[in-house]
């Protein structure tokens, strides 16, 4: 009975925190994209949820949130979604086995989720937009492209140039972010993977 | 013209998608994407109140992408690899999925519930699309707050969108903190009023579509991807 109620609490609080966690991603999303920075910083819902709320939630913040910014702010968004996907799922593996302990393994974990990121987007980038995606990361293919004039070379690189900076520097945003949480706050999130990367007791 | 006349079917809206994007992947004449976009979806935007968001999102999306096409073909492989022809058509292309998936998503608030349980969504998943659908103004406003709060004691100096971004660090942890708190209260409310079963059993005025615009646009989409078939099998 109390087993059917802590699940059905949990049930109700991932309801409530998934649309939450969207407009985070869309939010932040927004800001960069208007900033033109070489970098998304679109995945922050995404890794949140992931931790709070395991992978599946985490899949759905960032499917979601992707969906509603390609209808609001960025067109392209929703060529990515499997990245959202992939995104999701590497974070909860490594988030298992406490890849968000320490500011240190969180960046390796930023970084390996960036080179994943970055091979799951490449056949995006070179298939629908030819390699010009319209933001900071497509100056650097052009650069790529004028030193190897070779279209699906650079946008790996540039991929691999920009995704570990811009995973990293989001991977350290969620930890600093869920370091600044009270811990009675967090406790109500048990079904990530908080409690291994000793977040909560 | 008020949006509510515009209202589209929620069945209308999911084939004028897919239609619409069969025969925009099918077509590669840039005068008929054109006139697609020119004699439907613009004025689609125009009648339904949403033009300012549209052109919004050619601005500041597809304008960039454009831009990153010159770059990298006509700037630095001068065209080998493709030239104007190559990049219109691809602009073009994006231009229109973009602006049909706009319109599809962009769903009037009073026909949210009615369009998501039409096309299946129930229960969990139907909370949670609408949730996420209407959420975000809500987040926004409290960004916003928090952003003001900064500014009233003199952190900001103008309001410029550099000086918004460079709060950003600081805005993210009460942003998220607050959302926390607001996830979890909103939880235990919903649970004692039943939410599911309530939002289940709501009862759905009958939205007033058009029928001339629900017809108009169940033809077209069925024309434009019929023409994409012909086109392809005869060009």
């Amino acid at each position: 009975m109390s087993m059917d109620k802590n699940s059905q609490q949990g049930r109700m609080l991932a309801l409530t925190f998934i649309p939450l966690a969207v407009a985070l991603n869309f939010g932040i999303g927004a800001i960069v994209k208007a900033l033109s920075l070489p970098l998304y910083v679109d995945s922050i819902g995404t890794i949140l949820a992931t931790l709070l709320l395991g992978w599946r939630m985490g899949t759905i913040v960032g499917v979601l949130g992707f969906v509603i910014t390609s209808v609001f702010i960025n067109p392209f968004a929703i060529y990515f979604v499997t990245t959202q996907l992939a995104i999701a799922l590497f974070v909860h593996i490594v988030g298992r086995r406490g890849g968000f302990k320490s500011v240190f393994k969180t960046i390796v974990s930023g970084v390996v989720l960036g080179i994943i990121a970055a091979i799951v987007s490449a056949p995006v980038i070179i298939l629908v937009f030819q390699g010009a995606t319209g933001n900071g990361a497509a100056l650097l293919t052009s650069f790529f492209t004028k030193m190897s004039n070779q279209i699906i070379n650079s946008v790996f690189l540039s991929g691999f140039s920009i995704e570990p900076i811009d995973k990293s520097l989001q991977c350290l945003l969620a930890f600093f972010i869920l370091k600044g949480i009270p811990k009675n706050l967090l406790e109500n999130f048990r079904s990530g993977s908080l409690k291994e990367n000793n977040m909560i007791d | 013209m008020g949006a509510h006349k515009l209202s589209i079917h929620p069945y209308i809206r999911l084939i004028f998608l897919i239609g619409s994007i069969a025969g925009t992947i099918l077509i590669n004449k840039p005068a008929l994407l054109l006139l697609f976009y020119a004699t439907l979806i613009l004025p689609l935007f125009v009648f339904s109140g949403q033009i300012k968001k549209h052109i919004n999102l050619l601005l500041f999306g597809m304008l960039p992408i454009f831009l990153s096409f010159v770059l990298l073909y006509i700037i630095v492989l001068n065209g080998n690899n493709g030239g104007w022809d190559f990049i219109v058509l691809k602009i073009l292309k994006l231009s229109l999925f973009t602006s049909v998936v706009q319109i599809t998503l962009s769903i009037p608030s009073d026909n949210l519930i009615h369009t998501f349980k039409k096309w299946r969504f129930n229960g969990d998943s139907l909370i949670t699309v609408l949730g996420a659908f209407t959420v975000w103004a809500d987040v926004n406003y409290r960004a916003g707050k928090i952003i003001t709060a900064r500014f009233s004691r003199g952190f900001i100096g103008k309001r410029t969108i550099i000086n918004k971004a460079k709060q950003f660090p600081f805005v993210l942890v009460p942003l998220v903190i607050g959302i926390l708190r607001t996830a979890t209260e909103r939880a235990e409310s919903w649970e004692q009023k039943n939410i599911l079963h309530l939002l289940e059993n709501v009862e759905i005025e009958k939205s007033n579509y058009s029928i001339y615009l629900n017809a108009l646009l169940l033809f077209v989409s069925i024309c434009w991807s019929a023409f994409g078939v012909i086109y392809v099998t005869c060009f």
